[in-house]
């Protein structure tokens, strides 16, 4: 029989080391959210980018399309107003045959430069809606494919502030640990203090992961 | 005397350690926001960059409307006008006048 009196179980180390390892363990749960957050941040940002090369691309087609069709009205409309012009000189002219000669040119070319814009875009005042059209194609593009990037890169910057959040709650975490460490490095009469200040540390941190991972 | 010594230096070791973890959660965080700006800093310059492509296209389209359609035909219709004035045919000097005032507006 040994006279040494039997050791006291080590009631704080058991429960301490069982804590911490529950706080790694959501550390690591939480440590993944941010990564998927900030995956997801990356993919919509991709999103946003798509849809300004579309908004991009349909803007740069829409305007080549545009002018080109207004270049044909500009060519049409010299020569039509030239016939006119001519048809008014025609009763006073001199030399009615050049004239004839001229206008009959003048019309031909105004029709053969009037099949190459569309005609639904001129306006009763004998101008061309170069900007109703650009309108139209515009939402023709819009409807056929995504030009809007902006709501994607909302949605980026909100799930990088998430990442950025849930990495403040993983530090809060980590302080956590801090505490637990110290029950085991401090006196007896400080350990229920350590060990009150990790719980409240480490459910704070929690809390926070929970509520940032279901609001933002 | 030297186990009580082990004890500190290792109670020591734990709260650096634990100290450790908290300043390496606090660098990860830091390292993670700037990266985030990063990744917002990247993304912009492609989308300016997008943005200022597609304004080179139209701006195109649209000087080449200016210059090659609409200043050319002012500029024949204005060189028709004072041909036909300088072979004394008044009419279709006014004519090629009228055409380039209008093609002006």
């Amino acid at each position: 029989m040994s006279d040494a009196p039997a050791a006291k179980p080590d009631h704080w180390g058991t429960l301490v080391a069982v804590l911490i390892a529950l706080v790694t363990v959501i550390g690591a749960l939480v440590a993944w959210r941010a990564s998927v957050a900030a995956d997801s941040a990356g993919d919509a940002d991709f999103g946003g980018l798509r849809a300004a090369l579309n908004a991009e691309e349909a803007r740069a087609l829409n305007a080549v399309n545009g002018y080109e069709a207004y270049g044909a009205f500009t060519t049409y409309k010299r020569h039509n107003d030239l016939g006119n012009l001519l048809e008014e000189d025609l009763a006073s002219a001199d030399d009615p045959e050049a004239l004839e000669s001229e206008l009959a040119e003048a019309r031909d070319l105004a029709i053969a430069n009037q099949s190459l814009f569309p005609n639904k875009f001129l306006n009763r005042d004998g101008t061309y809606a170069l900007q109703r059209q650009l309108g139209e194609l515009w939402a023709d593009a819009k409807r056929e494919k995504d030009v809007n990037p902006t709501p994607q890169f909302v949605e980026a910057d909100k799930l990088r502030a998430k990442t950025n959040w849930v990495l403040i709650a993983l530090t809060v975490l980590a302080l956590a640990l801090v505490f637990y460490t110290l029950v085991e490095a401090v006196g007896d009469r400080l350990k229920p203090l350590m060990f009150g200040l990790g719980s409240v540390v480490a459910l704070a941190g929690s809390l926070a992961a929970l509520w940032i991972e279901f609001q933002l | 005397m030297r186990t009580t010594n082990d004890e500190s230096f290792k109670k020591i070791i734990a709260i650096l350690i634990a100290l450790v973890t908290a300043l390496a959660a606090i660098v990860a965080f830091l390292q993670s926001d700037a990266g985030a700006r990063d990744d917002v800093a990247n993304r912009d310059t492609k989308n300016y960059a997008l943005e200022a492509l597609g304004q080179q296209v139209s701006g195109d389209a649209r000087v080449n409307y200016d210059y090659n359609t609409a200043y050319q035909a002012w500029y024949e219709l204005d060189l028709l006008a004072a041909s036909a004035a300088n072979r004394g045919d008044e009419a279709a000097a006014d004519r090629y006048a009228t055409l380039a005032m209008r093609c002006s507006n």
